[in-house]
C-alpha cells in the first residue's frame, strides 16, 4: 500500500496519511468486534439470563439492551456512545465499563512494562555475550534458552515459575496481588513472577533478533573492519557502534510484542489472579457481560494500534534514513 | 491479438520446477520430522493398538498416584485417569486443530493473499485494510473471543485459531505473489493471453507454495499454543474430553501436592512444539541458503 506522499519530508509529514490509516483500522476493529459479538448464533438475552429465564425476562432485557434494533442500528448507536466516552455499562454489576478498563488499567500496564523491562534488560547482554564467540558455548545456550521459551506456552511457564519459586523455594507469593499504593515492596513481590512470565516470549525474540543482526553487522558492514584496523578495541565496536545500530530493530520488535504482551497478559493474570484488564476481559467472558467484553477488546485492539503507530514515528525520530522514503509494510 | 508462436509459448512455461531440495543442517530436520511423526502415532494409533485404561470415567480410589506406578506408567489425576491414556487421547485434539486451523489459515489466507497480491486496485486495498484490522487484535484475544462465543467444541475451536492464521497467511501470500508476478515467464503467460486462473493455478501457486508451506510449519507451532491456552481458559474442549490444555488447567489445583498432572501434559506439549518449531526453522534456513 502505497501512502502516495513519498516526497513529503521529515518526520510528521506521513503523519496525515497514517493518523487515516489509523482511523479506519480502529474503525474496522469496533466494527469487527461489534458484528462478531451480536451477529454469532445464540441471543445474548438468553445467554445472560440463563436457560431458566422466562420469556418475559428475556424480553425485557432484550429491550433494555436494545437488541431488538437491526444491528447496524445498533452498531451506530454504541459507536455514538463511544465518541462520547460512554462505552455501556456492565450488566453484571452496572458499572460503567470505562471505569472497569480505568481501574485495571494501570495494574495491566505495570505489568507489561515490567515484563519488557525485564526481557531487555536480559536480552540485550545475553545477546552481546552470545555474539562475541558466536557458534561458542554461551551463544549455543542462548540459542537453546530462547529456542525453548518460543515452545513454551506462558501458562506452563507460569505454572512452571509458581511450583519451583513460590511453592518449592517459597520465595514469591503464589498469586494474588498487592497495590503499589498500598506497599510498594508486597507489589514488587506479587507482580515479580507474573512479569518474568510475561518476559520469556519477547526475550526471545529480542535475544534472537539482536545477536542475528550484531553478528551480521560484526560480518559484513565495513565500518567494523575500518574500527578494528584502526585498534579500536573489540568490546568498544561492540557496545559503541554495533549494539547502538542494532536498538532500530529492536524498537519495531518491541512495538510487535506489545501485542503479545496484551494478549499474553490474559493467561499471566488469571493465573496469578492479577487483577487486570486481562483478568476482566476473561471474566467478562465467562459471565457473558457483552458491554464489558465488547469494551475491553475494542480498547485493546485500540491500543495495539496506537502503539504500534508510536513506535513507527519514533523510528523515524531516531533513525533519519528512513525519513523520506520508508516504504509501508 | 498475440498468438503463440513456439518462441512465445516457451517463455509462457515457467522455469524448470524448483523443487525444494533443502541442504539437510546436521540431521536436525530428520529428527524434528521423527519427533512428530512418533507423537502422532503415539496418539493417533498407540491407543487404537495397545490396551490402554480409558482416558475418563477412572476410579476415584487410584486418584493421584505419582508416575511410575505399575499399571499407570505416567501416573493418574485428581479423578484416578491414567495420564498416559489421557495424554496420547488429548494430543489428538492439538493435532487436529493445529493442523486443521493452519490448513484453514493456508487457504484461505494464502488465496486471498494471492488476490490482493495479483488483482492490486481496490481488492488489494480493502484486503490490505481487513488484514490490518485481523492483526490489530492480539492474536490470543481474537480467538479468545471468537471461541466464547462460538462455545466449546473441537470444530469451533479450528475457527477461533485459524482467523489469527489468516492474515498473517495472507501478508506472506500477498508479498511472494507480487514478486513472483513480476517474473518474465508470468509477463509473458499474460502477455500470450493464457487465462487468469490458469495463470494462478500454473504459475503463481508453484511459486508461492514453498514460503507459504514453510511459515505454515512455523505457523502450526503457534496454532496448538494457542489452543493449549484456549484449552487450559476453558474456553476449548470440556472435561472429560481431555486435551493437554484443560489437563494442565485440571492440574493447577493440586500443583503443590501432584505436580505431575500439569508437566506431564506440559512435557508433551512441549516436545511437539519444539519437533514443529525446528523443522520449520530448518526448512526456512534451507530456503534461505539456496
Amino acid at each position: 500500500m502505497s501512502n502516495g506522499g513519498g516526497q513529503v519530508h521529515g518526520i510528521f509529514g506521513r503523519l496525515p496519511g497514517r493518523i487515516l490509516r489509523l482511523v479506519s483500522v480502529v474503525f474496522g476493529v469496533c466494527l469487527l468486534t461489534f458484528v462478531l459479538i451480536n451477529a454469532l448464533p445464540g441471543n445474548v438475552a438468553t445467554a445472560v439470563l440463563g436457560d431458566q429465564a422466562t420469556p418475559e425476562q428475556v424480553a425485557a432485557l432484550t429491550a433494555q439492551l436494545g437488541l431488538d434494533e437491526p444491528i447496524p442500528q445498533r452498531f451506530l448507536n454504541w459507536l455514538g456512545g463511544v465518541f462520547q466516552g460512554d462505552l455501556g455499562s456492565s450488566l453484571v454489576n452496572n458499572q460503567p465499563v470505562w471505569d472497569a478498563v480505568a481501574q485495571r488499567i494501570p495494574v495491566t500496564l505495570e505489568l507489561v512494562a515490567l515484563a519488557l523491562l525485564f526481557a531487555i534488560a536480559a536480552a540485550v547482554p545475553a545477546a552481546v555475550l552470545a555474539v562475541r564467540k558466536p557458534g561458542g558455548v554461551l551463544d549455543r545456550v542462548l540459542g537453546g534458552v530462547s529456542f525453548s521459551f518460543l515452545a513454551t506456552p506462558s501458562f506452563l511457564l507460569g505454572l512452571v515459575l509458581i511450583l519451583v519459586f513460590a511453592i518449592e523455594l517459597r520465595w514469591f507469593p503464589v498469586s494474588g496481588w498487592v497495590p503499589f499504593a498500598q506497599d510498594p515492596i508486597g507489589n514488587l513481590e506479587t507482580a515479580f513472577l507474573p512479569a518474568l512470565t510475561l518476559a520469556a516470549t519477547p526475550f526471545a525474540y529480542f535475544s534472537r533478533l539482536l545477536r542475528a543482526d550484531m553478528a551480521e553487522q560484526l560480518t559484513r558492514e565495513d565500518y567494523v573492519t575500518t574500527a578494528r584496523a584502526k585498534g579500536v578495541p573489540r568490546r568498544a565496536i561492540l557496545f559503541r557502534h554495533v549494539l547502538r545500530n542494532s536498538i532500530f530493530p529492536m524498537m519495531t520488535m518491541v512495538g510487535l510484542t506489545t501485542s503479545l504482551l496484551v494478549g499474553g497478559s490474559v493467561v499471566v493474570e488469571s493465573i496469578f489472579g492479577v487483577p487486570g484488564i486481562g483478568l476482566l476481559l476473561i471474566q467478562s467472558i465467562t459471565s457473558r457481560d457483552v458491554p464489558v467484553v465488547l469494551g475491553v477488546v475494542v480498547f485493546i485492539a485500540a491500543a495495539v494500534v496506537i502503539v504500534n503507530l508510536i513506535i513507527d514515528m519514533l523510528y523515524g525520530v531516531v533513525d533519519p534514513r528512513i525519513r523520506h522514503d520508508h516504504a509501508d509494510a | 491479438m498475440i498468438t503463440l508462436t513456439p518462441e512465445t509459448r516457451s517463455l509462457a512455461l515457467p522455469p524448470p520446477a524448483r523443487r525444494i531440495r533443502p541442504r539437510w543442517r546436521i540431521g536436525q530436520a530428520q529428527v524434528a520430522a521423527a519427533v512428530l511423526i512418533a507423537m502422532a502415532i503415539a496418539c493417533f494409533i498407540v491407543p487404537l493398538v495397545v490396551p490402554l485404561p480409558p482416558p475418563s470415567g477412572g476410579d476415584l480410589a487410584e486418584a493421584r498416584l505419582p508416575p511410575l506406578t505399575p499399571g499407570h506408567p505416567l501416573g493418574t489425576d485428581a479423578l484416578g485417569n491414567d495420564m498416559l491414556s489421557r495424554s496420547l487421547y488429548g494430543g489428538r485434539v492439538s493435532f487436529i486443530v493445529g493442523v486443521g486451523a493452519t490448513l484453514i489459515g493456508l487457504v484461505v489466507g494464502g488465496f486471498l493473499g494471492m488476490l490482493a497480491g495479483y488483482k492490486g486496485g481496490w481488492i488489494e486495498r480493502v484486503l490490505g485494510w481487513l488484514f490490518d484490522v485481523l492483526l490489530a487484535f492480539p492474536a490470543l484475544i481474537l480467538a479468545l473471543t471468537i471461541a466464547a462465543y462460538l462455545g466449546p467444541s473441537l470444530q469451533n475451536e479450528i475457527y477461533a485459531v485459524s482467523i489469527f492464521l489468516i492474515p498473517a497467511t495472507a501478508r506472506i501470500a500477498r508479498a511472494s505473489t507480487m514478486s513472483a508476478r513480476k517474473e518474465e515467464f508470468i509477463v509473458a503467460a499474460r502477455l500470450a493471453g493464457v487465462r487468469e486462473s490458469t495463470i494462478l493455478r500454473r504459475h503463481i501457486i508453484p511459486n508461492i507454495s514453498s514460503p507459504l508451506l514453510t511459515f505454515a510449519i512455523l505457523q502450526c507451532g503457534t496454532a496448538m499454543i494457542i489452543e493449549a491456552t484456549l484449552s487450559f481458559l476453558g474456553l476449548g474442549i470440556r472435561p472429560p474430553a481431555p486435551s493437554w490444555g484443560n489437563m494442565m488447567a485440571s492440574g493447577q489445583q493440586s500443583l503443590a501436592d501432584a505436580p505431575w498432572m500439569v508437566l506431564v501434559p506440559g512435557a508433551f506439549l512441549f516436545i511437539t512444539i519444539c519437533a514443529l518449531n525446528l523443522l520449520g526453522e530448518s526448512l526456512r534456513q534451507a530456503r534461505d541458503e539456496r
